[in-house]
């Protein structure tokens, strides 16, 4: 199952309304959550990382984790909290929409 | 401000490379976990990761342009806090901050206005796309002074013939009434004395403007038999024809005549812009004139001005050669008018704008100078307190440095101080300077200005404004920075705040004061220099009583006046009527009006000198019966003119004192004796009587020799009322009257600048005036500034010394002392400021002296007198901190430390 546009994002935005990570802990979370299903390129997060930081619904920054190293936690902003609500919203709605099609007797 | 970890400043591009490598190898640590070999291992993350290098790449520009723009905000965070700070500590000493904003604002308003007006009069370009390339012909006599003459049209001609370096133009100012152009609503229908100019059709084209509306003149227009046409102003069609739309179907009666507006110039156009020579007033329309007309007339009747533009990539020398060059085919032509061995006659071709703003380019620069220096005056006052609050604050910025703030960081932020401080200052000053620039009008800027009512607050003036703030802020605001960041903070906390670098800075401090001083000095100087010119003038008497006496202008023109002695018949009938108005002593007319600004004079010679006849030359007017009683000019021997004289009588003259001395050594020797004005050989006429000398050109000016012609022998189309009133009545009152009788006569000739002597001979000073105003108020702000600069200054230095003052007194010190001590100090920067500022003031009253009268530039009672009073006022500023500092409490300031 390949991933449609926009669906990364809101899979990020999604993991982080739980609380900072950094990008390894968001691939796991994903994998784990989906049972590997969506089978994403794990590299492909980061371009989606920083383009969202970008637009500001998420921020990084660099801290120190539990075992002493340098790791980049990302947490989601008020912005990034409004924007999971109006994908999710969406994300929905198309669900719906595509179940009504493929429910749909001709 | 947040803190963030140190190593965030790592380039983004190693930021992102770390970040991936951590994921690769955590997902390499996690598949050997679970039981792959290293190498597989690291294969299997590599295939789960991707193209490292292209999302590397990719992750590298996007955080290039994050790390960017966080930079940005990051910057703007910063400032947005220290702006903050900046606020939280000048309110912190209000006292400070208030002396400092106003310091600016003096510094900032004063700078502020004379640059308006160096913008409008100076910087501005004239409206005509021609004016770098336009010059103005004259004919130059070469002697000193004044001696520039208009152009006769046949000489016109010649130059618009023989010049191949310029394209000319011709003007002829001329009044005129301007009527009829309201139908049938007659009675709404005043008539207008306008002021015209008539000129050679290409004007416009050699000045290079264009109507804003209908078209310009074209070379059939102004010949026999065209259509009379006119073109009128911007002013001219807003003030009296509510800029009417229509108004190119309008036709106008002008001197008579029927004529059609064919256009309107831009607002703003009103050639002659400022005076060009003897040509002054501005115009209101123009009408054409026709080329061939001109040719026929006199060489010896000059009445032209010329204009003429260069043609492009003609250099000024090329331009002088061809002027040259007609000038000598002039002398060859007509020997006995130019190529006299008496004058030294060329062709004059000044540039138009030095002809129309040259007169006052100095004036001017000297006044920006001045307002430079109160500027700077300013600029060293608040410096010198910023510094002093530097030095008392560095223990603030020991504490901060010691906590971590790079030097950089604490010098932004006095910056920033600064820049608030000098932001809020020119705001006050702008708004200071747009009072003064509105007061301007009361000073009578119009009459002492060309072009003055071009000065407002525009783009260019408050860009100026904030220009000048913003560079004021970053001087004072650098130095006290630079000692503030430079602060030894193991010294300074260890002293207990008291400065570490006191040497310097109170050297620094006393420069700046003993400057102040120098610099007040030289405005003082020059303003009492001014003030006592200006006094001088107004007690050199001019010669007539103008006290009680109304002025006004009248020329009927037109078909109603085709002959002299219909003109003359409405001026006697104007007269009588005025006579009968209550309240009037005494009427009578004469041309021109002294110090009124248009002048008349020409040669004349003795009976009992001829042949050999040497020339003298002389101020001519003509006047009628009565003209001396009502002007106050004394009779000093004979008699006026009265009824003897007439049309066809043997002509009469009366002469001034000037020049009866001078021929005949009293004035009572020069009655009844002959003298020949330009009459032509052997027609001589009688001195009937001898007046005093008036001072035709104003109280400055001598003035020469004058003759008085009999209107009631000779008659004048147009020429000034006198009007003197009974000295109970204020001769403005009887302005309606008089214009009511004069409208009875005639609704159609206009009565004209009707003004009080007395305004016209205050109008012969005004520049004086205004230069005397206009230092003298930099003076004074000057004065203000110094003052508290000094007070400043001595405080601050009492302060840093109250611990040793302290012990001092505590050790049985007499107070008394201390006081002579700290004044004594002060009066020593006072007295080296004096000494360097009267250096400074003899340069600089140099400089300034065409603009003095009746006093020396080295006027050793004004230069001594100024140096006093700045002496005094230096003792008592510092007296007052001494003072203070007398009274310490030895225990308290012992103990406070």
């Amino acid at each position: 199952m390949s991933l449609l546009q926009g669906t990364l994002d809101l899979l990020i935005l999604k993991t982080l309304s739980w609380g900072p990570r950094h990008g390894y802990a968001i691939a796991r979370w994903i994998e784990e959550t989906t049972d590997d299903a969506l089978k994403i390129e794990e590299g492909s997060l980061y371009p989606a990382l920083y383009r969202m930081q970008k637009r500001k619904w998420i921020s990084g920054e660099w801290g120190v984790s539990g075992q002493g190293k340098k790791i980049k936690l990302y947490s989601l902003t008020p912005a990034g909290r409004a924007q999971l609500r109006i994908q999710a919203d969406e994300w929905a709605g198309c669900v719906v929409a595509v179940g009504k099609i493929l429910g749909a007797r001709g | 401000m947040k803190l963030r970890p140190a190593f965030w400043r790592r380039p983004p591009a190693e930021a992102v490379d770390d970040e991936i490598a951590q994921h690769i190898e955590a997902l390499v640590a996690r598949n050997v976990e679970r039981g792959m070999d290293p190498e597989s291992a690291r294969r299997d993350a590599l295939a789960r990761f991707g193209d490292v290098h292209t999302i590397s790449h990719e992750c590298r520009q996007l955080a290039h342009s994050i790390d960017t723009n966080m930079r940005r905000s990051d910057w703007l965070n910063d400032l947005r806090s220290d702006i903050a700070f900046a606020g939280r500590v000048l309110r912190r000493s209000p006292l400070f901050t208030t002396v400092a904003v106003l310091t600016l604002a003096i510094g900032v308003g004063a700078a502020t206005t004379v640059f308006s007006v160096v913008d409008a009069v100076l910087l501005r370009p004239l409206p005509y796309a021609n004016a770098k390339h336009a010059v103005v012909l004259w004919n130059d006599m070469g002697k000193p002074g004044d001696h520039r003459f208009a152009i006769a049209a046949p000489e016109f001609a010649d130059m618009r013939d023989q010049l191949t370096t310029l394209d000319v133009a011709a003007l002829r100012w001329q009044g005129g009434n301007l009527g009829g152009d309201c139908g049938e609503a007659a009675e709404t229908c005043n008539a207008e004395r306008v002021s015209v100019y008539v000129t050679s059709p290409n004007l416009f084209e050699v000045l290079g403007t264009q109507p804003a509306m209908g078209r310009s003149f074209t070379a059939e227009d102004g010949a026999q038999g065209a259509e009379p046409v006119i073109l009128i102003s911007d002013a001219l069609w807003r003030a009296r024809f509510g800029r009417d739309p229509q108004i190119l179907e309008r036709r106008v009666t002008l001197g008579g005549t029927n004529r059609r507006i064919i256009g309107v110039m831009p607002p703003g156009v009103r050639f002659p812009d400022a005076s060009v020579g003897f040509v002054k007033a501005q115009a209101d329309l123009w009408m054409p004139w026709s080329w061939e007309r001109g040719r026929a007339g006199e060489r010896g009747n000059q009445n032209l001005a010329v204009v003429g533009r260069v043609h492009d990539g003609v250099s000024e020398s090329a331009m002088r050669a061809d002027v040259d060059r007609l000038a000598a085919d002039f002398r060859t032509r007509f020997p006995d008018r130019y190529a006299k061995t008496t004058i030294a006659w060329r062709i004059g071709s000044p540039s138009l704008t030095s002809e129309m703003v040259g007169e006052v380019r100095r004036p001017l620069v000297l006044l920006l100078s001045a307002a430079g220096l109160v500027l700077l005056i300013a600029c060293a006052n608040v410096a010198n307190l910023a510094l002093s609050r530097g030095a008392s604050r560095q223990r603030e910025f020991a504490l901060r440095a010691s906590l971590g703030a790079g030097s950089g960081r604490l010098a932004r932020q006095l910056v920033t101080e600064s820049v608030v401080l000098g932001a809020i200052g020119g705001a006050l000053g702008i708004v200071l300077a747009y009072v003064a620039i509105r007061s301007l009008g009361s000073l009578d800027a119009a009459a002492v200005l060309p072009r003055a009512d071009g000065i407002r607050m525009n783009t260019a003036v408050l860009a100026f404004a904030c220009g000048i703030s913003l560079v004021s802020a970053v001087i004072f605001g650098l130095v006290p920075a630079m000692q503030g960041s430079r602060a030894d903070v193991h010294t300074t906390l260890q002293r207990g705040g008291r400065s570490a670098r006191l040497g310097v800075g109170n050297r620094f401090r006393r420069t700046l004061v003993v400057a102040e001083v120098a610099l007040t000095l030289v405005m003082l100087v020059g303003a009492t220099l001014l003030t006592r010119s200006f006094a001088a003038l107004r007690r050199v008497e001019t010669g007539l009583d103008a006290r009680s006496v109304m002025t006004f202008q009248v020329g009927p023109s037109g078909p109603r006046y085709d002959s002299l002695h219909k003109a003359v018949a409405y001026h006697r009938e104007l007269r009588s009527r005025l006579e009968g108005l209550t309240g009037v002593e005494l009427v009578s007319t004469g041309y021109p009006l002294p110090m009124g600004g248009e002048g008349w004079s020409g040669s004349y010679y003795m009976a009992t000198e001829e042949p050999g006849r040497p020339e003298y030359h002389a101020e001519y007017a003509t006047v009628s019966s009565g003209y001396f009683r009502s002007m106050g000019i004394p009779l000093l021997a004979g008699r006026e003119f009265d009824a003897t004289e007439a049309f066809g009588t043997p002509q009469a003259v009366i002469v001034d004192e000037t020049t009866a001395r001078r021929h005949w050594q009293t004035p009572r020797n020069a009655v009844g004796k002959l003298i020949n004005p330009n009459n032509g050989p052997g027609r001589y006429a009688t001195i009937v009587g001898v007046v005093g000398h008036v001072r035709n050109g104003g109280p400055r000016i001598e003035g020469e020799p004058q003759i008085y012609f009999a209107t009631e022998q000779q008659g004048v189309w147009r020429t000034w009322y006198i009007v003197r009133t009974a000295s109970t009545v204020e001769p403005s009152l009887l302005a309606s009257a008089i214009r009511d009788a004069a409208k009875n006569i005639d609704p159609n000739v206009a009565v004209a600048q009707m003004r009080p002597m007395e305004s016209i001979v205050a109008g012969a000073t005004s520049r004086d005036r205004f230069s005397m105003y206009a230092i003298g108020v930099f003076a004074v702000a000057a004065l203000i500034l110094a003052c508290v600069g000094l007070y400043g200054v001595i405080a601050y230095l009492v302060t840093q010394r109250l611990h040793e003052i302290g012990i001092r007194l505590a050790l049985g010190g007499r107070p008394r002392d201390v006081v002579r001590e700290i004044v004594m100090d002060g009066g020593r920067m006072a007295i080296v400021g004096i000494i360097l500022g009267i250096a400074g003031a003899a340069v600089a009253s140099r400089a300034m002296r065409g603009l003095l009268f009746g006093v020396r530039e080295i006027d050793i009672p004004t230069f001594a007198g100024v140096s006093a009073v700045l002496a005094v006022v230096a003792i008592a500023a510092a007296y007052v901190p001494a003072r203070r500092a007398a009274r310490v409490d030895p225990l308290q300031t012992l103990r406070g430390s």
